[in-house]
């Protein structure tokens, strides 16, 4: 894969990026994957963990006659190897065990967290339990990357439209927002499917950004968003308070954004008592 | 004039620097240039970019005008920091007799002052390999800004970048160094309870972007750090605003900003064991003469390392208060606290990792070590070149496992209770009505 995968520009304005030996190997890494199903790749961040930490990227898959918004799928690999593999899990939540506010990643994506249940059957007394799979770290790194990534998929608005087959495709003529709108929170929306509302598919006529896709307002309470310009107003960054180490960078005028998650995954519930 | 030239000049009305006629000819245009298969249904979205596509350009200009001018401003006074401001010419009149009023020359920064700044971009260098990463344009800015503000103040005698401070409106990128004179209003005001020295070795210097002037924070106050050590806040971005929340802290974020560097380095700045030696009366911590780095698979352990940051007690004091006792005695409080110049870094809250991981063997590895209590905490060290360096990048707050609850406000007050002083009973009297009463209304 190109270079374009990995800019280092978000990671300038974040304050921390890749060492150079992390940012030489994944690059190497993604040159390798088979990306022939795929729109784009892009690094997605880093997570921290206590013997290696993970490097996760995510890719944009091609649209499809039949879909409306594109998917998007996950790849992993840890520090100790580089061997990107993708990021799935049976698991649609974090198992209710594992504790959000002390977890903390090993490295190693095998680890069990939670042991497997095996299954009973019924008997006289007690019903019958389904088996359950063992709950592992990968599972868990699955589950924070979905909750984060949904929280904070930030695109500029008009950076997607919808094409005329009603599927949502990247905008080719995307010039940038202007300088004062670069500014504004409300000129940013969450590049996902919408929690609720009618599929793009179903509705007529002319749909504007916002139709389509939600504001990253959604996902903060107020105030949980930070815009800073620079004092030249070229770069404009956003960074989350909700999940500390999220960051979002535009340059107004141009088509170029990007964004950079670099942290151990935990969300600030204490967000309340800090603004 | 015909139907045809009526409706043409209407379809021709210049509205907002376009008519509907061009309009139309553009998407027309755009439909058979393009060919989409579903021309009808998708007329619309074709005729929206097409108007899209004109409006944008007049926007985007107006912007840059704007923009041009604040880069230039901004450029200039960047300039400042390498180029003396040039003498502004007299430009003379047609009349040739008599010189326009030139605008006011602008004062000259300081002379530039380079050899109190350490080596960073070695610095620089070692924090990539822990991942905490600078635009080389922008490092650059900074020791050009902090070259500067050596030359402002002959007293400072090292500067160096301490790491940046991430908040909700504004950062701050942090310069720690020694000596610089106070500023005004930065003396002990009578009444409150001196800065320690011990706690203030280092000053700080704060600005919000690279190329861009200094503020000196104050010293650092005990009452600062025990209130920040029980706040959790973003920082704004603006020195002067308040610090909200409970208990309320004594000062603006100015002196927050330094209580939260004071606790940063209390438990991040370390460096690797025999690096200061503590003087033989046990008063003073100084680089010791005689030092070897050790190897870099002995600096991943780290009880290799010692942390030298100003250490608080629980009066958020250096040093031990002594007072008298109501039998005269001497007290030191808090009980069994003393002075500590350096004590071992404690090794649960260090990840240590030899960088690069794939060539462990190379001669200038680094071993860098990421905190765990301070997210964006590091401490990098090499054997080849025997240099050490701590660098924060974060917003300014510890990894809890628990739940953030602020303070309960303090007991009441116990009512007085003695018995020595007694309120007068209350006097009862019978209100009803009596013959004296009558007797008074008759008078």
């Amino acid at each position: 894969m190109s270079s374009s995968a990995l800019d280092a520009r978000v990671g300038a304005l974040a304050g921390r990026w890749l060492t150079p030996e992390e940012e030489t190997l994944l690059s190497n890494e993604l040159s390798v994957l088979d990306t022939s199903d795929l729109d784009n790749i892009t690094f997605w961040g880093k997570i921290d963990g206590n013997d290696a930490d993970y490097l996760i990227v995510v890719g944009q898959d091609k649209l499809k006659e039949e879909d409306d918004y594109p998917d998007q799928s996950f790849w992993f690999c840890s520090t100790t190897d580089f061997k990107l593999r993708p990021l799935t899990t049976t698991w649609a939540t974090r198992h209710p065990e594992v504790n959000a506010t002390t977890m903390r990643f090993t490295g190693d994506a095998a680890t069990e967290l939670v042991a497997a249940v095996e299954a009973t059957e019924d008997d006289e007394e007690t019903k019958g339990t389904a088996a359950v799979d063992a709950f592992t770290e990968k599972d868990l790194l699955a589950c924070v990357v979905k909750d984060i990534h949904g929280a904070t998929a930030v695109v500029p608005r008009g950076a997607f439209v919808v094409d005329p087959l009603h599927r949502v495709a990247k905008n080719v003529n995307f010039t940038g927002l202007s300088v004062a709108e670069a500014q504004d929170v409300s000129s940013y929306l969450l590049f996902r499917k919408p929690s609720e509302g009618a599929a793009v598919r179903d509705i007529d006529g002319l749909l504007k950004p916002e139709c389509f896709l939600e504001p990253i307002s959604a996902t903060h309470p107020t105030g949980a968003w930070s815009v800073q310009a620079d004092p030249c107003q070229t770069t404009v960054v956003i960074k989350s308070l909700v999940y500390p180490g999220f960051s979002f960078y535009h340059e107004p005028g141009t088509a170029r954004f990007g964004s950079l998650y670099m942290g151990d995954g935990r969300k600030n519930e204490d967000l309340a008592f800090m603004i | 004039m015909t139907d045809f030239e009526v409706a043409k000049a209407f379809l021709l009305k210049d509205q907002d620097g376009s008519n509907l006629f061009d309009h139309v000819a553009d998407v027309l245009l755009k439909v058979i240039s393009e060919r989409p298969e579903n021309a009808l249904q998708v007329f619309e979205q074709l005729s929206a970019s097409v108007k899209a596509g004109k409006l944008s350009g007049g926007v985007a200009n107006e912007a840059t005008q704007a923009q041009r001018e604040l880069i230039m401003a901004h450029s200039k006074q960047l300039s400042k920091l390498y180029r003396d401001p040039e003498a502004p010419e007299a430009v003379e009149d047609d009349e040739g007799d008599e010189a326009k009023e030139a605008p006011e020359p602008e004062e000259p920064l300081p002379a530039p002052r380079a050899d109190v700044l350490i080596d960073m971009d070695k610095e620089f260098a070692a924090w990539r390999a822990a991942g905490v990463h600078m635009a080389p344009q922008d490092s650059f800015k900074l020791q050009m800004s902090l070259a500067r503000l050596a030359g402002a103040d002959d007293s400072i005698q090292t500067l160096r970048l301490w790491g940046k401070l991430l908040g909700r409106e504004g950062d701050y990128f942090v310069a720690e160094g020694t000596g610089g004179a106070a500023e005004e209003g930065d003396e002990d005001e009578e009444g409150v309870e001196p800065a320690e020295p011990e706690a203030n070795k280092h000053t700080y210097w704060v600005c919000s972007y690279p190329g861009g002037p200094w503020t000196r924070l104050g010293s650092l106050r005990p009452e600062a750090v025990l209130c920040a050590r029980q706040i959790k806040r973003f920082l704004t971005g603006n020195l002067d605003a308040s610090v909200l929340g409970y208990p309320a802290f004594p000062g603006t974020e100015r002196a927050y900003v330094r209580a939260i560097i004071a606790l940063i380095n209390e438990e991040c700045a370390i460096a690797p064991k025999g690096y200061f030696a503590v003087s033989e009366d046990g008063d003073a911590v100084d680089v010791a003469e005689e030092f070897t780095m050790p190897a870099v698979a002995d600096l991943l352990d780290a009880s290799a390392w010692e942390a030298y940051g100003p250490a608080f007690s629980s009066l958020g004091r250096v040093r031990p208060v002594e007072t008298e006792d109501a039998e005269g005695n001497t007290v030191s409080q808090p009980e069994g606290w003393e002075l500590q110049w350096v004590r071992d870094a404690l090794a649960e809250k260090w990840t240590a990792r030899a960088y690069p991981r794939t060539l462990p063997d190379l001669k200038h590895a680094h071993a860098v070590l990421r905190s765990e209590a301070w997210p964006g905490a590091f401490a990098i060290a090499s054997a080849a070149s025997g240099a050490w360096s701590n660098v924060y990048v974060g917003y300014g707050f510890a990894r809890a496992d628990t739940l953030y609850t602020p303070p309960m406000p303090p007991a009441l007050q116990k009512e007085y209770g003695g018995a020595q002083f007694k309120e007068q009973d209350d006097v009862i009297e019978d209100p009803t009505l009596g013959q004296d009463n009558n007797e008074e209304e008759d008078a």
